[in-house]
């Protein structure tokens, strides 16, 4: 973004209006006299600010007016549409929903809970009358055996009783009551289903008011951690703890701590083009008897002490190297060619080429070869000091380190080789933004090696979180999958049916039943006993 | 013959069935005996089909494929022995039971044993995450794993249902899934970013995409319900008058709408939408206007105005409708919009894609090109030869022979640094060295199965994109030639991409393939508004249709519960620390989540009339389908593929 841009963009935003160092810059581009740097100087100067809360709000706001324009972005800030579902009247809305659920699974759960375990049938025809699906047949002949057999035919699990003015038949259909067949108290649970909706209120209820109170009371820290770095997790996690670096220093002496752990070393695998196919943290719980070595790695989080650690993300650390790539060319040289000196190489004749990864320390086989290599040391900022003898005379002194930024990298590698005495010596490596740099190239025996690139080592990011009350959240997603079956594959049928006799040898029979669900399926059925008893009626005569 | 072959042979008979069973279906005679022929070809292709899914999770595995029993056996005996008792009893009783099933032909009896089996087979499966490729970790995969479904979804429904409708609308479904797996590019990568290396992904992704296709069918019968509840003698007279002069004001106002915004400079900066951002160069001078700058600007403001207008009118016509009015015109053409816009997204969506990936080739090609040049040394007076050009193919060729043929022999793999010193006088150990030297490719400490195969892959891909660039170059070609070519490669990508029908920034990009995805859908929707009326008598009655439609989402809707929302979230938790994190695909998922909760729990209170069921299906399976789209545009946690 241009200077100017900027300015016009943060006075549409109209933000920054009591800034000094803000006001001078428009001043200068109502001028036309701002440069660039300018701009770069004020826009460093509130990166270096960014902290405060004032200011933070100020970039937010021009980062939407930048996308929405100047009317519809401050608009979306308002309604917080950038923190939507933290936001209060989003809360407010959530709260009303559940607030609403309870006070609908109140209501309804005692009438509910009367239809799916109590309710009996009673021996008074008017009852049968006031259900929602209701009949009466009078059959001339037969009676309450024809009752059970219709109901049976249905599939209904029939029972039947005496009461004092008939027969009281009380019939079910569902599997769920079918399982009081294996053993008798399941019988009970055939009403089950008609829960089902209340247990999903339940589940739903349980996760959403587990999971805003774990939420809120939830604590998040983000660690960044080099090889050989302890953490000391603080026992009190109040007031600034997310914010503090949680390392110890050298010399720390920490009798606080919830436990501490070091970084081994971080590992990292992967792909040429840098894609990541495994990175993990080793690390050793220091506060165990002997002290614990374990991993942490994406999607196996460490879960110690209340804290559940994850690993994050990395960064590179230029300190030391996980690996430095090389081509490994078998040559013939031309008879009497000088091997290579510091950026001259002299052609030669590539007869096999390959490329390997070498890690530091150990030494390396060239595959296909007899050459050894090993890297003995790796400096980021490689520097040799010059130094004045007693005798007025400069020299180069011994190769050290100088900052731990990858400045000069540089590598001493060993090579040997049977029949040629082994080699030491420093080899510049390429800088991380690829530049190419002269002096690479190593002749040795019948060989001619050039480092490619190198793998820094890294520095892991590990985010520690407590996840208090979870337990209500997992309770509630069992709930709500429960409920859903209760709901949805627990038919539970009731057929009730009072076979009571009438003068002259006739019965009626008053039929009453009820289904929560599929009810025009149950209707059918419903009718089909009513036929059927009508017909064992009819037949008879 | 291999997995994408075999994945062109169901695409071909999916897409021969769907003709097949469609005029099966709509024939005044007895159409049994080609509905048959539809139904066989489905099973043709999905025979193909598994081989493809197969072939692409074991064959192209992690580890060789004759190291599968071995691996079985190693994986049962690494385990407690309980553990692999019951897997055994399972198997066992599972297999018993569908075999008892099979034979004395209980239908019913057949779904609980196959369940189990299922359950069964995906935790074995589950127990060879290290030793097989999940073959659902690509789009290309996923949607090919989605049309799989549909198919088996077919056939399983077929014979209860009796319809060759069905019969047809899923073949449709199945093939236009196809369709959309065909345009996604097929390459392999055998290696997943270490989020994804858990068991959660086959059980959260696999659920996940058999809940869409089963919500897919809802959604075909639900618009089918609804074609069928339209009857045009019911209108009463003047209906359609009002209808159109309702949606005349209503797209005037939408017009004054998407005008005050644009002229209030609230949406759509004309530079913004109009320019890819290299084509506007400083802030002073106004860059030209040309055609493709109208055309995607217009369609910008189309899509805001068809937006509005699509909203607006819904809204307004259920509070404007009649009461009397029983014949369900509103619907009718409520489901024919949706299905146009449906279909003309899908379409627009192929489009881009297959732009996209002629782009991402003709980079291809210019890589190779590069590489070409490079072996010239950039010298001048050098040429490339028509034969040293063969030759450079037939060298990547024999190299991507030679990958398999190490494959085929190794059997020490994984190759770790104290096997490769034992090794020094093996043949194939030599051949794999030779491989190495010879593609380039890094030596590795540990080298394992896919390594190898991966460059085989890559051998393979790099001889066929050279191959292509023989068509662009006459031979001898000098270096001169070889910078030309190049120069005018990267011409015609740049031209593409400046031709690109799509805006570069998101705003205007939605807005503008809404726009043309109006456009198209306009059209389609007038054929639609024709054609249906003629089908309607060859469709099942609405009642049938609703059961139909209730029983997909019965069967959906716990799946979806499971394997999106609470498995999605059980991985959440343990991949990024956050059960829950409203990442935009978890807020769709909701959303659609909570569009079939209402639909279920209205028709479980009180009932909902077939038509009101069949558009909330519709509207819930659009919000899933926005879901699944929606990380093109949004990004997120999950934007891996």
């Amino acid at each position: 973004m241009k200077a100017a841009e900027f300015v016009a963009l943060a006075r549409s935003a109209g933000i920054l209006h009591g800034d000094a160092a803000f006001g001078a810059l428009a001043k200068r581009a109502g001028e036309r006299t701002l440069e660039d740097h300018d701009w770069l100087g004020f826009a460093g100067m509130m990166a270096d600010r960014l902290r405060s809360e004032e200011l933070a709000g100020a970039c937010l706001r021009l980062a939407y007016v930048d996308s929405f324009g100047p009317v519809l972005g401050p608009v979306l800030l308002f309604l917080r549409i950038h923190v939507l579902f933290t936001s209060a009247w989003f809360r407010l809305l959530c709260g009303l929903l559940l607030l609403n659920l309870v006070a609908c699974s109140v209501e309804r759960l005692p009438g509910q809970w009367r239809m799916a375990f109590g309710l009996k049938g009673s021996d008074d025809p008017g009852w049968y009358r006031r259900r929602g699906t209701h009949a009466a047949v009078v059959l001339e002949r037969g009676g309450a055996d024809a009752v059970e057999a219709a109901l049976r035919d249905a599939g209904f699990r029939a029972q039947r009783m005496e009461a004092a003015r008939g027969t009281l038949f009380e019939g079910s259909r569902g599997w769920l009551g079918g399982l009081g067949r294996l053993w008798r108290p399941l019988g009970k649970l055939a009403g089950a289903g008609r829960l089902g909706a209340q247990v999903v209120h339940l589940g739903v209820i349980l996760i959403a008011v587990g999971g805003f109170v774990s939420g809120q009371q939830s604590f998040r820290h983000a660690q960044l951690l080099a090889k050989g770095e302890v953490v000391a997790v603080p026992r009190d996690t109040g007031g600034d703890a997310a914010r503090t670096d949680w390392r110890e220093l050298p010399g720390d002496t920490t009798s606080d701590a919830r436990f501490r752990m070091r970084l081994r070393h971080f590992e990292f695998r992967g792909d040429p083009g840098g894609k990541p196919e495994y990175f993990g943290s080793h690390v050793t719980l220091l506060d165990t008897e002997p002290p614990t070595d374990l991993a942490i790695e994406v999607n196996h989080p460490l879960v110690y002490h209340g804290f559940h650690v994850y690993q994050q993300s990395y960064q590179p650390d230029y300190r030391a190297i996980t690996s430095v790539s090389f081509v490994v060319a078998k040559v013939r040289r031309a008879e009497g060619a000088a091997p290579a000196v510091h950026g001259e190489e002299a052609p030669v004749e590539v007869l096999q080429q390959i490329s390997l990864a070498v890690p530091p320390d150990a030494p390396v086989l060239v595959p296909g070869t007899d050459l050894t290599l090993q890297l003995i040391r790796y400096f980021p900022h490689w520097q040799i000091p010059l130094e004045q003898t007693p005798d007025g005379r400069i020299v180069a002194g011994e190769a050290r380190n100088v900052s731990d930024e990858p400045v000069n990298p540089a590598v001493r590698v060993r090579l040997s080789a049977p029949g040629t005495p082994p080699r030491e010596r420093w080899l510049p490596l390429p800088l991380p933004s690829g530049q190419p740099r002269p002096g690479g190239v190593v002749d040795y025996a019948d060989y001619r090696l050039m480092p490619l690139e190198f793998r820094p080592d890294y520095a892991t990011w590990l985010t520690f979180k407590t996840h208090p009350i979870m337990l209500p959240v997992w309770i509630g997603c069992g709930v709500m999958m429960l409920g859903i079956v209760l709901c949805f594959y627990c038919t539970h049928e009731r057929v009730w049916a009072l076979a009571r006799p009438l003068d002259g040898g006739r019965i009626e029979v008053c039929l009453a039943g009820d289904s929560f669900k599929w009810r025009e399926r149950f209707r059918e059925r419903f009718d089909a006993v009513v036929e059927a008893i009508r017909q064992s009626g009819a037949s008879d005569e | 013959m291999n997995d994408v072959g075999l994945f062109w042979i169901a695409f071909a008979c999916y897409l021969l069935a769907a003709f097949v069973l469609s005029a099966a279906a709509f024939r005044r005679s007895s159409g049994e005996g080609l509905a048959r022929f539809g139904r066989a070809l489905v099973w043709l292709g999905l025979a193909a089909h598994t081989a493809s899914i197969v072939w692409r999770s074991f064959v192209i595995g992690t580890e060789p494929p004759h190291m599968f029993f071995p691996r079985l056996g190693a994986a049962f005996s690494a385990g407690p022995a309980w553990q692999a008792a019951t897997y055994v009893l399972l198997f066992v009783v599972a297999a018993a039971a569908v075999a008892i099933g099979v034979i004395f032909r209980k239908a019913r009896a057949v779904w609980l044993p196959a369940a189990a089996v299922a359950v069964v087979l995906e935790m074995i499966l589950l127990d060879f995450l290290d030793f097989t490729r999940l073959p659902i970790e690509k789009v290309y995969e996923y949607l090919s794993f989605a049309s799989w479904c549909s198919a088996i979804a077919l056939l399983t429904a077929s014979p209860k249902l009796r319809l060759v409708v069905m019969d047809a609308a899923l073949a449709i479904v199945a093939s236009m899934l196809t369709v959309f797996a065909a345009i996604q590019p097929k390459s392999i990568e055998l290696q997943l970013v270490p989020a994804l290396q858990s068991y959660w992904l086959f059980i959260h992704v696999s659920l996940t995409s058999i809940a869409y296709a089963v919500f897919g069918v809802a959604f075909v019968v639900g618009a089918l319900l609804l074609v069928k509840a339209y009857d045009p003698a019911l209108v009463p007279p003047g209906g359609k008058r009002r209808f159109l002069l309702l949606g005349t004001i209503v797209k005037g106002v939408a017009l004054a709408v998407t005008l005050a915004l644009v002229f209030g400079g609230v949406i759509l900066p004309f530079r913004e939408v109009a320019y890819a951002p290299h084509e506007v160069p400083g802030a002073a001078e106004a860059p030209p206007v040309g055609l493709i700058q109208v055309v995607r600007y217009g369609a910008a403001l189309l899509g805001v105005f068809g937006m509005l207008t699509f909203v607006l009118l819904w809204i307004a016509y259920p509070l404007t409708r009649k009461r009397d009015d029983r014949s369900g015109f509103g619907s009718f053409v409520f489901v024919i919009s949706c299905l146009a816009l449906f279909a003309a997204c899908l379409a627009l969506g192929g489009i881009t894609r297959v732009q996209e990936q002629a782009i991402a080739d003709l980079r291809e090609e210019q890589q190779e090109l590069v590489r070409l040049g490079g072996q010239l040394g950039g010298h001048e007076g050098t040429a490339l030869t028509r034969q040293a050009f063969e030759a450079d193919i037939e060298r990547w060729r024999s190299l991507s022979h030679q990958a398999k043929g190490i494959l085929g022999k190794a059997r020490w793999l994984p190759l770790s640094l104290e096997k490769q010193a034992e090794l020094a006088g093996d043949p194939v150990f030599q051949s794999l060295q030779d491989l190495f030297r010879k593609s380039g490719a890094e030596w590795k400490p540990v080298i394992r199965y896919k390594d190898i195969k991966q460059i085989g892959r890559e051998m393979g891909e790099r001889a066929d994109n050279t191959q292509k660039l023989g068509a662009r170059l006459s031979f001898p070609a000098d270096y001169a030639q070889l910078e030309r070519t190049e120069k005018a490669i990267q011409q015609e990508y740049h031209a593409r991409e400046a031709n690109a029908l799509l805006p570069r920034k998101a705003a205007g990009q939605v807005a503008a393939f809404v726009g043309l995805s109006v456009a198209i859908a306009t059209a389609l929707g007038w054929a639609l508004y024709f054609v249906l009326p003629k089908v309607r008598e060859f469709l099942p009655d609405v009642a049938r249709l609703d059961r139909i439609g209730y029983g997909s989402v019965l069967i959906g809707y716990p799946v979806f519960t499971f394997g999106a929302l609470l498995a999605g979230a059980i991985w959440a938790h343990f991949a990024w620390g956050n059960w829950w994190s409203w990442d935009p695909k978890e807020v769709g998922s909701l959303v659609g989540w909570v569009l079939y909760t209402i639909y279920l729990h209205q028709r479980y209170r009180e009932g909902l009339s077939p038509r009101s069921a069949a558009l909330a299906a519709i509207l819930g399976f659009l919000a899933c389908t926005l879901s699944l789209a929606g990380n093109s545009f949004l990004g997120g946690l999950h934007s891996y593929s």
